[in-house]
């Protein structure tokens, strides 16, 4: 459980009928630095949500604000503050593929729409074809991949 | 000219292998700089969902017809790499049908000689043809599959 | 499918509880066919009995997601300003005690207490059989533009508590909530939010509870806690009978921590019964 200071997003129809105190309010999030990855990502995504129809030279749509927001969800429960920014590519029909290309492995998640990925990754230490998982809501292995390949990567270039 | 695609009850064209397509034609893919990733192993290079369909019950990978193109007297490499930015990849339609892929004839208003390539579209077939590709209209410093 | 027609008879249960709001919704992939155009004929499917219409800002697209834990708890909101954006429309029945909030890709039925209203709370029972009337309405709706069903990919219930006080009572918020304890010299005001993972019998992570409790005051000056428990999560499958069952799991969740997290001297104020 965790346990900290937030301001929550609801659906309340009812929130003007009472003052709650300032601090309550304007609440400062635990830390107000923007993770290495998240600001970079936040750009990339509101990007592609911007892209013309047609941006592949046939009838490709921009990628939906759906995909986008569900990738940010995601990349939110797997990526630590220090992990390296992904590089997002969009697909013809609203998805997107979340990369993470390094000297020691691959990471790839097709985000083809909410609760709809499917996760690739490879390693030296794996076949030719990687390893693959299709996943929905818990992205806990991601989180493992993007540790591991992050790992792999100090110890194999500090041993250079 | 191709014969008519076969169509469904909605009118749109149905996966299908055009017996009019040879093995030998070029099926040419265009290729968007949005695609493009940064690998460190092989430098620029096209990301794996440059070879994606389509999503929806018909969905094909968006291809042209390099003949079709050329019989109507344009040049492909001219028709591919509009608007400017685009680059495009080339297969041999054979190639593709090697890894059970079909290779289909679908007009659109505005692109007459588009076709579709159907099939399973995995990770490792993507990759494929990423390998069995050939720049057609290539782009600055990237390559293809690395 | 949990039977919804009649209150649990193992729920904690309050004669009057401080609520003064409670929200379900779902969110939707925006339905194929569909343009901003027609909000006004989803309007007229409920119109006879919410007659009055407002417009609001529109909700963001909201997703559960599971792995570690998160290093912030604000979410930063991807900026989408491509194209036209959809209001979100209240359509108000005329007490003002209950309305349906509507986007593209929303539907939300809320109750709430209102100055001069009746405010009696209609209880879940009869509010999730409104709701899924509404939720089948629209589907049925949007069957029109093209063949197609919703595809419902996130389920919201919200409670909001209101435990009110009088500005000379000497309480404080420890005589309320269990969980907090400040010992001999209690804040002037504070405000604290927790979660939790909800987890299925396999283990795997199927939604999130969420409460929060923050001071604030009302407009006559009366000093209030505002406590506020959600849970929030994707039905196992996109349909409307799954959405409902996942709303009245959700609904169990709530109940059941709010009796847990709340005191006996809270409990006797609020009449339990169960």
């Amino acid at each position: 459980m965790n346990m900290q200071l937030r301001s929550g997003i609801y659906s309340q129809a009812n929130s003007g009928s009472v003052m709650t105190n300032v601090f309550s309010r304007r609440r400062a999030p635990v830390t107000d630095v923007m993770g290495y990855w998240r600001s970079a990502v936040l750009d990339r995504l509101e990007e592609l949500t911007r892209l013309n129809v047609g941006w592949d030279g046939y009838d490709g749509l921009p990628v939906s604000l759906e995909n986008a927001t569900f990738a940010l969800r995601m990349l939110e429960v797997t990526c630590r503050e220090d992990t390296i920014a992904p590089q997002i590519v969009p697909g013809p029909s609203g998805e997107l593929q979340i990369e993470w290309h390094t000297e020691f492995g691959d990471i790839e998640l097709l985000v083809r729409g909410p609760y709809s990925v499917h996760a690739w990754r490879h390693l030296p230490s794996l076949s030719a074809d990687g390893e693959e998982q299709e996943l929905t809501n818990d992205f806990l292995l991601v989180a493992r991949w993007i540790e591991e390949l992050s790992e792999l990567n100090i110890v194999i270039s500090a041993a250079a | 000219m191709l014969s008519p695609p076969p169509r469904d009850a909605h009118g749109d064209v149905r996966p299908h292998d055009h017996e009019g397509i040879s093995d030998g034609d070029g099926v040419i893919r265009r290729i968007s700089p949005q695609l493009i990733v940064d690998d460190p192993k092989t430098g620029r290079r096209l990301s794996s969902l440059a070879m994606t369909p389509s999503s929806g019950e018909n969905g094909g990978m968006s291809v042209n017809l390099q003949n079709e193109i050329e019989q109507a007297n344009i040049d492909a490499r001219a028709y591919v790499s509009s608007p400017p930015w685009l680059g495009a990849v080339r297969f041999e339609a054979g190639q593709l049908r090697a890894i059970e892929l079909i290779v289909g004839y679908d007009p659109l208003p505005g692109d007459p000689h588009h076709g579709e390539v159907w099939g399973n579209f995995s990770k490792g077939k993507k990759r494929q043809l990423l390998n069995i590709a050939n720049w057609f209209v290539a782009i600055d410093g990237v390559s293809i599959d690395g | 499918m949990i039977v919804t027609s009649d209150r649990s008879t193992d729920l904690p249960d309050f004669s009057t509880p401080p609520l003064n709001e409670v929200v379900l919704g779902v969110q939707f992939s925006t339905p194929k066919g569909y343009l901003q155009i027609h909000a006004g004929r989803v309007w007229e499917l409920y119109r006879s009995d919410y007659p009055e219409v407002q417009e609001h800002a529109p909700l963001p697209p909201n997703f559960e997601t599971f792995g570690i834990a998160h290093q912030r708890m604000s979410m930063p909101q991807i900026r989408f300003d491509s194209g036209g954006s959809h209001d979100r429309f209240w359509f108000v029945e005329p007490s003002g005690t209950e309305l349906i909030q509507f986007q593209q890709d929303r539907l939300l039925h809320n109750w709430r207490k209102v100055v001069g209203g009746n405010n009696t709370y209609p209880r879940y029972e009869a509010m999730v059989s409104r709701f899924k009337e509404e939720l089948v309405r629209l589907q049925e709706f949007m069957g029109t533009l093209s063949s197609q069903k919703l595809q419902i990919n996130q389920c919201e219930i919200s409670y909001i508590n209101h435990i009110v006080s009088k500005p000379n009572d000497d309480l404080s918020a420890s005589h309320w909530l269990r969980f907090l304890n400040f010992d001999d010299v209690p804040p002037n005001d504070f405000s604290v939010s927790a979660r939790e993972v909800i987890r299925g019998p396999d283990g795997s992570p199927r939604s999130r509870l969420t409460y929060e409790a923050s001071t604030g005051v009302l407009a006559n000056g009366d000093p209030l806690i505002a406590m506020t428990l959600a849970v929030r999560g994707a039905p196992p499958s996109g349909d409307i009978e799954s959405a409902i069952d996942f709303l009245s799991e959700g609904r169990r969740i709530i109940v059941t921590k709010f009796a847990k997290l709340t005191t006996e001297y809270a409990h006797k104020k609020w009449g339990r019964n169960q």
